[in-house]
């Protein structure tokens, strides 16, 4: 008989009742002012069920994920704080677990971080004590009331901890395995944007065998990434490792870009572009794999993101 | 391994430490595979410093200016050869860190280094050097297929590949070197040893690669009491 376990998290409560859910993404930049962060995360309310905070994406130096994820929560969003191993030392991760938790924050997506060499800040100290795998692996040794050394702690965090894995990663195997490896420490993964379903299916199958901390087979949500226009989708074709937009989409999005038609004519029907694109994708997702959901990397475009998901959902 | 020091800023390291009159000492190891601390290199920068007003009293390729012992012999033998090396104001040392080090020790003579050090290094021919070890104290060479993943891998990742590998290259340095932990898995793939890729390496105890070390250990950390 399974165990009846306390949700910690919305997020966590649709995973373990096996729903279809939705993460969106927010992103706090180099700045002081929360604002924009918080209006996107109130966009995203009653789309989304959590939506991840960022910590210094491409080891850009940015606005702190746990000060991020607090304002996000406040504004009413479920935050799943992203948490680097890139810039502090265990210690300092201890001091971030217990501090997050404390502020009300129950999702924690474990990632190692990219090197601090490839963003704005290159002369830094990469510090790298931990990886994903040995953070979760702490995470998990908070929840059960001790640090990696044994030592107490008082009144222990509860935790729905998450790991990330890529779809496009070459070699796929040893990414394949290292997920599996980390697993039993995590709760669910979330992947790297991916476009084709058949890579997708592929993947997710590779990882059925693989039990998370629950014991069940790990749950995958699908990272995907609608794309406001030409420009946002070149880009990320060009220069997100492994990640390739599908050359269809790519044309579509380019001749929207150069017809003579208004701004909001060029917007409306990009968006068609993407809702053609992901409604079946989502659908196949949701009726013939056991992912758990898709992870929705668009920052600034809910209302496209609401369409899809209200499309896939049969709300529209 | 050693890469030399701009001349000018060799220069002005003399300068602000106030040696007019010194000896230079090379070495004939590690620094003369390097070609920044043998007999060729040393006799250049014996004439480059003469052409810039240092008084060069006398130069020497030391056997390995890091081993104190052998530091002592080559000096005692320079002094034999030439009393005047007594009234060096110092030495430019062209070796790594250590034999500078060394050297001061056993001589108290104050010292500039003519060099960088970067890196213990294995060497693939004369002048390709490569940096397969850090000294951390923990070697993990024994279940990683022989490659060492906290040099090679450019976070040190003991539970690797990241998602920073594309086509088996690292994303550190634009995708120029070679992932470690792919290459830790074509090896251990290619042994039948994959059950050792799956194996989850915990925290790495840094207390072992924390400086300074002496062998043998002059000091411990009292380690806080783990619950069984």
């Amino acid at each position: 008989m399974r165990k009846v376990v306390e949700n910690y998290s919305k997020l966590m409560e649709k995973m373990m009742n096996k729903q279809f859910v939705y993460t969106g993404e927010l992103e706090p930049e180099k700045t002081t002012n929360p604002h924009e962060t918080i209006e996107a995360a109130k966009e995203m309310i009653g789309i989304v069920t959590a939506a991840n905070v960022t910590d210094g994406p491409q080891a850009m130096a940015y606005m702190n994920s746990m000060v991020g994820s607090y304002h996000v929560l406040k504004a009413g969003m479920e935050p799943v704080y992203q948490l680097t191993c890139r810039d502090r030392n265990r210690i300092a991760l201890i001091a971030d677990l217990l501090g997050a938790y404390s502020l009300g924050i129950r999702n924690v997506l474990c990632l190692t971080g990219d090197h601090s060499g490839v963003g704005d800040t290159p002369d830094a100290l990469p510090v790298f004590d931990l990886d994903s795998g040995q953070l979760a692996y702490l995470a998990k040794q908070l929840m059960a009331g001790k640090d990696l050394r044994g030592n107490p702690v008082h009144d222990p965090p509860k935790f729905w901890l998450g790991i990330a894995g890529n779809p496009n990663a070459d070699p796929l195997e040893p990414e394949i395995l290292k997920i599996g490896r980390k697993a039993q420490y995590a709760d669910f993964v979330q992947t790297q944007v991916i476009y084709q379903i058949d890579e997708t299916k592929a993947f997710l199958k590779d990882l059925e065998k693989f039990k998370s901390a629950n014991g069940v087979s790990i749950p995958v949500q699908i990272g995907i990434f609608p794309m406001k226009n030409y420009g946002v989708a070149s880009y990320f074709d060009k220069y997100i490792p492994g990640v390739s937009v599908p050359k269809d989409i790519l044309e579509k999005l380019k001749s929207i870009k150069k017809s003579e038609i208004s701004k909001d004519e060029k917007a409306r029907k990009n968006a068609e572009v993407n809702i053609e694109f992901f409604v079946p994708f989502i659908k196949e997702l949701k009726q013939t794999t056991h992912a758990i959901g898709c992870h929705v990397m668009a920052v600034g475009y809910a209302p496209v993101v609401k369409q899809i998901i209200d499309q896939v959902e049969g709300r529209a | 391994m050693t890469q030399k020091k701009d001349f000018n800023e060799v220069l002005e390291s003399l300068e602000r430490n106030s040696l007019k009159k010194i000896i230079v000492i090379g070495c004939a190891s590690c620094a003369t595979k390097c070609g920044t601390g043998g007999e060729d290199q040393v006799q250049e920068m014996t004439m480059k410093l003469r052409e810039n007003g240092i008084k060069v009293i006398a130069a020497s390729t030391f056997d390995e200016p890091c081993d104190m012992r052998l530091s002592k012999r080559d000096f005692r033998e320079m002094q034999k050869e030439n009393p005047e090396v007594d009234t060096a104001d110092g030495a430019l040392i062209m070796s790594c860190g250590l034999g500078c080090q060394a050297f001061q020790q056993v001589t108290g003579l104050k010292f500039v280094p003519a060099n960088n050090t970067v890196f213990m290094g294995v060497t693939e021919r004369l002048g390709i050097y490569h940096e397969y070890c850090k000294a951390c104290g923990t070697c993990y060479l024994g279940e990683t297929g022989g490659i060492c993943p906290i040099t090679r891998c450019a976070k040190g990742l003991v539970n690797g590949p990241c998602g920073g590998c594309q086509e088996g290259k690292c994303e550190y340095g634009g995708y120029k070197n070679d992932c470690a932990w792919a290459l830790i898995y074509n090896r251990l793939k290619e042994t039948g040893q994959l059950e050792q890729f799956m194996v989850f390496h915990p925290p790495k105890d840094y207390i072992k690669s924390n400086s300074p070390r002496n062998v043998p250990p002059t000091w411990t950390i009292e380690q806080p009491k783990t619950e069984a």
